[in-house]
C-alpha cells in the first residue's frame, strides 16, 4: 500500500456529529483514529437510516459513512479507571479531536493545560457549536445542525422566490453545519501538525461551528459589508440584493437543470446562435457583438427560449449538449445517480468496502481528492462497537 | 509567527474556489503570490460584487474578502517570456494551486511534469470542477453547477416543490476548504519526506462526499434520496422547523424574520410546551410521543407558529434558549456582522486595510489556534501591487529589465 500523509499520526476522537467527519478525513489520510465511545455506543450509531431498516448499533448507515477506517474502544468515563485509560490514550496521541461541551474535557482530566504538560506535542482540537467561550457558551445555548444553519447565516440565503412559494427559508440539506465545522477542524489540525515539525510543540484549536458557517455565505456578507444591502432568497440560485434571472428549469424527465447564461461574451454568442438554430429566441440577433446593454435587452427572450429548450430534452441530454458547447450547465442529479456514471467509474471514485457481517460489499464515495504520492483511501468499514478494545487498551478493563 | 511562515504558494486561483483555498494558507502566514494579468484579471474583480465607488479594476469588495493577506502580481502567460518568468517563480515556490478548467495548465506547459521540471519537490493542487481525467474532464462548472450535479441541490428544499438548492456557492467555499486540506497534507508529507505531489481535486467529487448517508441508503436499502424541507428524519425530531416571527420595523425585506426550533429530547419538548403555555400538548394524543409528533408535524408546526408570530425572532430565541430549547434566529449578514454577540466575541470578522477601499471587515478564520493564530495584515492586492517585490526582490530583476518587460506586455 502506498504512503499517506498522516502515516504514524495517532488521533483520539471523542467526537459526535460536530467532529466525526473531520476524524474520517484524517483516517482517510492515514491517521490511526481511535474513537472513544461509551459502552452503549456513541449517539451516531442510533442515527438512521439503518441497513435493512432494522435499527441497531452496527446497522446505522450514517455511522458507517462518517466513521470508516476508525478503531472503536469503549470506555465508561463515569469510572475513574476508564478515565485513567483515556488519559493514557491522550498522553500517547498526536491529536485529540473532541466535541465535548466546553469544560467537560477538564472534568475528564484531559484539559489541554494538563494533557499538554504530559504531552507537549499534543494538538488538541475542540469542535463545538459556538466555541469554548463567549456569551452563548455562558448562557448554555443549545444547538444542532438546523440551529447553526440558522444562527450561522447559510439558511437566510437558501429557499425560494416569493412568487414560487411563500415558505420559510430552508436548511439546504442535512449535516452541512457539521461538515463545515469539521472542515475547519481538519484545516486547523493539519496546520498545527505542519507547524509542529518546526517548533516541536502542539497547540489548542478552538473551532466554532457557528463561525465556520458565518464565513461560508459568500455574497451575503460582502453585500452587507460594502453596500449595506441585504440579499433575498431566489429559487435554485444565489441570494442577491435584487431579483436575478432564473437559472433552474424543468426538463421532460421531471428533473430540474441549471442553465446559467454564460458570463463570457463569446460563450454568450454561442448560446444565442444555438438558440436561433433551434428555432428559439425570436428577436435575438445572432451576430451582434456582446455588450451588457444587449444582454439586458435580450434577457427575457433568452430566458423564455431556455424554458422551451428545457421542455424538449431530458435533464441529462441537455446537460451534455450544453457542456459540449462550453456552457456551465448542470443537471440536478440525485447523489445516487453517480453510482452508474461513466465519469465516476473512469476515475474510480466509488470504492467497494467489505461488510463481512452482512456478507457483502457496499459502495462508498471515495477520497475527496487524488494524489500522486499520498492517495487517501478508506481502510475498511466503520468499527463495531468496542471492536478494538483489546488491541488498543490491552489489559485495561473496558 | 504564522504557522505557515516560510511557505510560498503560487496562486493561479480565480473566481472563488481557488482563492478560498489559498486565503486560508495566507491567513496562517504562507506567502501567497496571486498571479493575474491585465488581459485576464480575476473575474472576482469585475463580475462579483459589490464594486464600490468609481469604476476601477480594484474596487470589488468581494475580491478583497477572498484575497486579503495575499500578494498580487501581473504576468502575461500568453507570452513565451511570461511563461519563462512563471517557471522561475515555480522554482522558488513550495506549492502551486489553480482552479482552471482542465487543460489550461497543460497548454502553457505547466502540467505536473512541467512544474516538476522547474522544482522537483513542488506540490501542485489542481481544482477543476470534474477533475483532470475521465469523460467529463473538460466540462466547465461554477459553484451552482457543482451543487446541481453532485446531489446537494437535489437534497435542498421542500419535497413537494422543485429543489431550492443553495443561495450561494457553498461548493466554492467547500471546494476551497478541501483544496486547503489537500495542500496542507501534501506540504506535511513533503516536510517529512522531501517528496512533492500532484493533487487532482474534483469539486464534484468533494461535493458528492457531502451527501450524508444517501448513497449508502440507495445501495443497501434501494431507497432513492429526497429532500425534507427543514424536517429531520434522522435523527428523528419533532418539532424541527423554521417559523415565521413578528414583522420587524427595520426588516429590509419585510415580514422575513424567522426562528429555527428543534426539540432533540423529551426534556426539551416538555420545556418547549411549557414556554408556549401549551402543557395540554403533553397529554394530546397527537403530540404526546415523538412518534405521534412525527406523524402530526403540520399541526404541531401550526401551533408553534401561532406563538412565534407574536414575537420577534430574537425574543423567541432568547426565551426558548433560556428554557433549554435549541432555537436560533435565521440571521442575515446584517445580524452576523453587526449584532451577534457570540460571533463578535470570537472576532469572527477582522478588519484589514485595502489601498483603495480603506478599512473593511472580512470573513475571518473560525479555527482559532492558540499559539499560531491566523493573522490579518493586509487587504486584497491591487492589480500588480507587488510586482516590484516579487520580480525585483525575489527574482532579482533590475529596473531596466522590469521596464522592458512592462513595455513588452510580459509583466502586464
Amino acid at each position: 500500500m502506498s504512503a499517506r500523509a498522516l502515516d504514524g499520526i495517532r488521533v483520539v476522537e471523542l467526537a459526535d456529529a460536530w467532529g466525526e467527519w473531520c476524524g474520517k478525513l484524517l483516517a482517510d489520510m492515514g491517521a490511526e483514529v481511535v474513537k472513544v465511545e461509551p459502552p452503549e455506543g456513541c449517539a451516531s450509531r442510533r442515527v438512521g437510516p439503518f441497513a435493512g431498516d432494522v435499527a441497531g448499533p452496527e446497522r446505522s448507515l450514517y455511522f458507517w459513512r462518517y466513521n470508516t477506517g476508525k478503531r472503536s474502544v469503549t470506555l465508561d468515563l463515569a469510572a475513574a479507571g476508564d478515565r485513567e485509560a483515556l488519559r493514557r490514550l491522550v498522553a500517547g496521541a498526536d491529536v485529540l479531536l473532541e466535541s465535548l461541551p466546553p469544560g467537560e474535557a477538564g472534568a475528564l482530566g484531559i484539559a489541554y493545560e494538563t494533557a499538554s504538560a504530559a504531552n507537549p506535542r499534543l494538538v488538541h482540537a475542540a469542535v463545538t457549536a459556538f466555541g469554548q467561550t463567549g456569551p452563548y457558551v455562558d448562557a448554555a445555548y443549545r444547538a444542532n445542525d438546523l440551529i447553526i444553519m440558522a444562527l450561522g447565516g447559510p439558511m437566510q440565503a437558501c429557499g425560494y422566490d416569493l412568487e414560487d412559494a411563500d415558505v420559510a427559508p430552508v436548511r439546504a440539506g442535512p449535516y452541512h453545519a457539521y461538515h463545515t465545522a469539521s472542515h475547519f477542524a481538519c484545516i486547523g489540525i493539519l496546520t498545527a501538525l505542519l507547524e509542529r515539525e518546526t517548533s516541536g510543540r502542539g497547540q489548542f484549536i478552538d473551532v466554532s461551528a457557528q463561525a465556520a458557517s458565518a464565513v461560508t455565505v459568500e455574497f451575503s456578507n460582502t453585500y452587507w459589508e460594502y453596500a449595506r444591502q441585504v440579499t433575498r432568497r431566489q429559487t435554485g440560485r444565489h441570494a442577491f440584493p435584487r431579483q436575478t434571472a432564473r437559472t433552474q428549469y424543468m426538463c421532460t424527465d421531471g428533473r430540474a437543470i441549471n442553465l446559467a447564461i454564460p458570463f463570457d461574451g463569446r460563450a454568450y454568442g454561442r448560446l444565442v446562435r444555438y438558440l436561433r438554430e433551434q428555432g428559439l429566441g425570436e428577436g435575438l440577433a445572432d451576430d451582434a457583438p456582446d455588450d451588457p446593454l444587449r444582454r439586458l435587452a435580450e434577457g427575457s427572450i433568452v430566458l423564455g427560449a431556455l424554458e422551451v429548450l428545457a421542455a424538449r430534452h431530458s435533464s441529462e441530454e441537455l446537460f451534455h449538449i450544453g457542456q459540449g458547447m462550453g456552457f456551465t450547465w448542470g443537471a440536478v442529479r440525485a447523489p445516487e445517480d453517480w453510482l452508474d456514471d461513466p465519469h465516476a467509474r473512469a476515475r474510480g471514485f466509488f470504492v467497494e468496502i467489505a461488510h463481512p457481517e452482512l456478507d457483502r460489499t457496499v459502495p462508498y464515495p471515495g477520497a475527496s481528492f487524488k494524489s500522486t504520492a499520498t492517495q487517501p483511501r478508506i481502510d475498511g468499514r466503520a468499527p463495531l462497537l468496542g471492536e478494538h478494545n483489546h488491541e488498543v487498551l490491552g489489559n485495561t478493563p473496558a | 509567527m504564522g504557522a505557515l511562515d516560510g511557505i510560498r504558494i503560487l496562486d493561479l486561483g480565480w473566481a472563488m474556489a481557488g482563492p478560498q483555498a489559498t486565503r486560508i494558507l495566507a491567513d496562517f502566514g504562507a506567502e501567497v503570490i496571486k498571479v493575474e494579468s491585465r488581459a485576464r484579471p480575476d473575474m472576482a474583480r469585475t463580475i462579483f460584487g459589490p464594486r464600490v465607488g468609481a469604476e476601477d479594476i480594484n474596487n470589488s469588495g468581494y475580491f478583497n474578502n477572498f484575497n486579503r493577506n495575499k500578494l498580487g502580481i501581473t504576468l502575461n502567460m500568453s507570452r513565451t517570456e511570461g511563461r519563462e518568468l512563471f517557471g522561475r517563480l515555480v522554482a522558488i515556490s513550495d506549492g502551486v494551486l489553480e482552479n482552471f478548467s482542465a487543460g489550461v495548465m497543460r497548454r502553457w506547459g505547466f502540467d505536473y511534469e512541467g512544474l516538476r521540471a522547474m522544482r522537483p519537490d513542488i506540490v501542485y493542487v489542481s481544482m477543476a470542477g470534474l477533475g483532470h481525467s475521465g469523460p467529463y474532464e473538460h466540462y466547465q462548472t461554477f459553484g451552482p453547477t457543482v451543487q446541481a450535479l453532485s446531489g446537494l441541490t437535489h437534497q435542498s428544499g421542500y419535497p413537494d416543490l422543485p429543489p431550492a438548492g443553495w443561495g450561494y456557492s457553498y461548493m466554492d467555499h467547500t471546494g476551497g476548504y478541501t483544496g486547503a486540506i489537500a495542500m496542507l497534507q501534501a506540504l506535511f508529507h513533503r516536510r517529512r519526506t522531501g517528496e512533492g505531489q500532484h493533487v487532482d481535486l474534483s469539486q464534484v467529487e468533494a461535493a458528492v462526499a457531502l451527501t450524508g448517508a444517501a448513497i449508502l441508503d440507495y445501495a443497501v436499502n434501494g431507497r432513492r434520496s429526497t429532500r425534507e424541507g427543514n424536517r429531520s428524519a434522522w435523527p428523528p425530531m419533532a418539532p424541527h422547523g423554521v417559523y415565521r416571527c413578528a414583522p420587524q420595523a427595520d426588516d429590509p425585506i419585510g415580514d422575513d424574520d424567522w426562528v429555527a426550533i428543534a426539540a432533540e429530547t423529551e426534556e426539551q419538548w416538555q420545556a418547549l410546551a411549557a414556554v408556549l403555555g401549551q402543557d395540554a400538548w403533553l397529554r394530546d394524543a397527537r403530540f404526546a410521543t415523538l412518534e405521534a409528533r412525527l406523524a402530526h408535524q403540520d399541526e404541531l408546526d401550526e401551533g408553534i407558529e401561532a406563538w412565534t408570530r407574536g414575537r420577534s425572532a430574537q425574543d423567541a430565541q432568547r426565551v426558548l434558549q433560556d428554557a433549554g430549547v435549541p432555537a436560533g434566529r435565521v440571521q442575515r449578514s446584517r445580524e452576523l456582522y453587526d449584532d451577534d454577540p457570540q460571533l463578535a466575541h470570537r472576532g469572527t470578522f477582522p478588519t484589514v486595510d485595502h489601498a483603495l477601499l480603506g478599512r473593511h471587515r472580512v470573513d475571518g478564520m473560525p479555527a482559532q489556534l492558540s499559539r499560531t493564530p491566523a493573522e490579518f495584515h493586509r487587504g486584497g492586492p491591487l492589480l500588480g501591487e507587488d510586482n516590484a517585490y516579487v520580480y525585483g526582490e525575489l527574482l532579482g530583476i533590475g529596473p531596466e529589465e522590469m521596464a522592458r518587460l512592462e513595455a513588452d506586455e510580459v509583466v502586464w
